[in-house]
């Protein structure tokens, strides 16, 4: 199986860095599990954020008997956006749990539960390589909720020129007309679909879905209107 | 080049959707061919080339196909497909560069025949049901060659026999005799007006000549005044019981043209068979020899031809007949003196 790469952001102090979240299929069985760079740096709510994905791929979806799947996290640019020292929070959760569903749909589809089988084409087929998560887990429904410091988390993928994202997933209860990061003395506006950056670069289209399995479901139908202008 | 055969497999596409799958379509491009072959082949325009008679109903047949899957295409295809693409594209390359099972296809096509109902959801699903026989199982297929890729597989046959279904219609019209009489019998009874010569013009100019043999009729003619040389003639000639009457200065000419008109019925065939008798000359339009008897077409109505008098005798002695492309006479006359 090809790795499977998802947008997200990391904010480190008042800066964010947008990075690639990498699952690569791994010949262990047992839970996901964070790369050893990684793991050596992640925050506790960081590391248990990366098993809640896990878990509700396991219970949602299936997970495989004889394998498992490695997290990683990949700089868009090593020079222009490196890394932060240290990892930590819980907005990964959209992008770790939906590169996890994909990897299994992919690499186990045989392992998939009886009552998702009818979701494996539309997980297989959805392109991630241009999608951006910035969702938290909603502990109590398993939903998606909303993360903090949206728009530096947005704005982040925004000024990036070449090589961005093409959209960019949030909780349908993600206010973008409140911040909770350094940004709050920045006007922010009403209609935030498609978001439109502080900073003047292109704007980015957002995506509302309340799950991991929405996020493919509504990716997939946008999927299929590109596909009906080309087939 | 590379985009316009995708635009064209995709129109055969269409097209072999049309064929094999719409009952609309289908009768439309039946009746438009049969009607362009009764039209354009049973039908006759006089003046056109006789292969144009024979096949020019084929060109026409193809053209509504064309027409119709160029508009289903782009009507009922590609521009709900524009309104349907998101803002945004997931894809880092083209979105035909996409390798995917076929089984992924055909889920995905499912899913594209569902965001609208009718003739798109109807063509696409007809796609999927294409894609579903070939059972490939895990061979990945480009986008791009998805519109291509059953056409060569044996579950394709139904479509492409459907779709030949056409050409062999035009080789068994192509079979069925050209010119038969229903467009005669529907112009005699939708035409208001009589089938017959209506008049004949007379047209040249007098010339400082004598008839061959005979007297001068130029100026000065005793009972003939203001005819002079070069005096340009262009009249009607009268009809009596016998025929149509040179009286006037027409009777002064020894070569001119007639101009016949007759029943206008559209693109009914007709030609005037014209004899001389002897003592006129018929020259064709071609500048071949004069002849003594010729044929000239009938369109719209009206036709002319030239002539020569060739003998002393003041009388033309010339028949003019109105026949069918059968050959049979509709209306018969004389031109005397």
């Amino acid at each position: 199986m090809d790795p499977i790469r998802v947008w997200f952001s990391l904010i480190s102090g008042e800066a964010a860095t947008p990075v690639n979240l990498v699952v690569e299929e791994w010949p262990h069985s047992g839970p996901a599990f964070l790369h050893p760079d990684i793991l050596a740096v992640a925050a506790p709510d960081f590391k248990e954020t990366v098993d809640l994905a896990y878990r509700q791929t396991l219970f949602t979806l299936g997970w495989p008997d004889s394998a498992t799947f490695r997290i990683g996290i990949e700089s868009i640019d090593s020079l222009a956006f490196p890394l932060p020292y240290g990892f930590e929070g819980d907005s990964h959760f959209g992008a770790v749990a939906v590169g996890l569903a994909q990897a299994v749909a992919r690499a186990y589809p045989d392992h998939f539960r009886a009552g998702a089988k009818h979701l494996l084409p539309v997980l297989q087929a959805v392109s991630l390589q241009r999608v951006a998560v910035a969702a938290a887990l909603d502990s109590k429904k398993g939903d998606f909720k909303p993360v903090g410091c949206i728009r530096t988390k947005l704005d982040s993928f925004c000024m990036l020129e070449v090589s961005r994202p093409a959209v960019c997933v949030i909780s349908p209860t993600q206010n973008l007309t409140v911040d909770s990061g350094p940004l709050l003395d920045v006007p922010l506006q009403n209609d935030p679909d498609p978001y439109v950056s502080v900073n003047g670069h292109q704007a980015l289209p957002l995506l509302r879905a309340r799950d991991p399995i929405d996020v493919f479901v509504q990716l997939w139908k946008a999927e299929a209107g590109t596909f009906a202008g080309c087939l | 080049m590379k985009a316009a055969l995708r635009v064209v497999s995709a129109c055969v596409n269409v097209m072999l959707f049309l064929l094999s799958s719409s009952n609309a379509a289908r009768l439309l491009v039946l009746l438009t061919t049969l009607g362009a072959w009764w039209w354009l082949s049973d039908y006759y325009f006089a003046p056109w080339p006789w292969w144009m008679d024979r096949y020019a109903f084929i060109l026409c047949s193809f053209l509504v196909l064309v027409a119709l899957s160029a508009a289903v295409f782009w009507f009922g295809v590609r521009r709900p497909a524009r309104r349907l693409a998101p803002s945004f594209d997931v894809f880092s390359g083209k979105a035909s560069n996409t390798r995917l099972e076929i089984s992924n296809w055909c889920e995905i096509l499912r899913t594209i025949a569902g965001l609208r109902k009718g003739l798109w959801a109807r063509y696409w699903t007809w796609y999927r049901l294409r894609l579903e026989k070939l059972g490939r199982g895990q061979l990945q297929v480009r986008g791009g060659s998805l519109r291509t890729v059953w056409w060569f597989h044996p579950s394709a046959f139904p479509q492409w026999l459907a779709a030949f279904c056409l050409p062999a219609l035009w080789v068994l019209l192509l079979l069925v005799p050209l010119h038969t009489n229903v467009m005669e019998q529907i112009a005699i009874i939708a035409s208001t007006q009589p089938q017959v010569i209506y008049d004949v013009r007379c047209v040249g100019v007098t010339k400082y000549s004598s008839r061959p043999g005979g007297e001068s009729f130029a100026a000065g003619a005793p009972g003939r005044d203001g005819v002079f040389p070069g005096a340009p003639v262009r009249e009607t000639l009268d009809r009596g019981s016998s025929g149509f009457q040179r009286t006037g200065r027409c009777a002064f000419l020894a070569d001119g043209s007639f101009e016949v008109s007759s029943t206008p019925f559209p693109r009914v065939y007709r030609s005037l068979v014209i004899n001389c008798r002897e003592r006129c000359d018929l020259i064709p339009r071609d500048g071949a020899a004069a002849l003594l008897t010729d044929s000239v077409p009938v369109i719209s109505g009206e036709a002319s031809f030239k002539w020569l008098q060739t003998s002393p005798d003041p009388s033309l002695g010339m028949t003019i007949s109105l026949v069918r492309q059968d050959g049979t006479t509709i209306d018969k006359v004389s031109i005397e003196p």
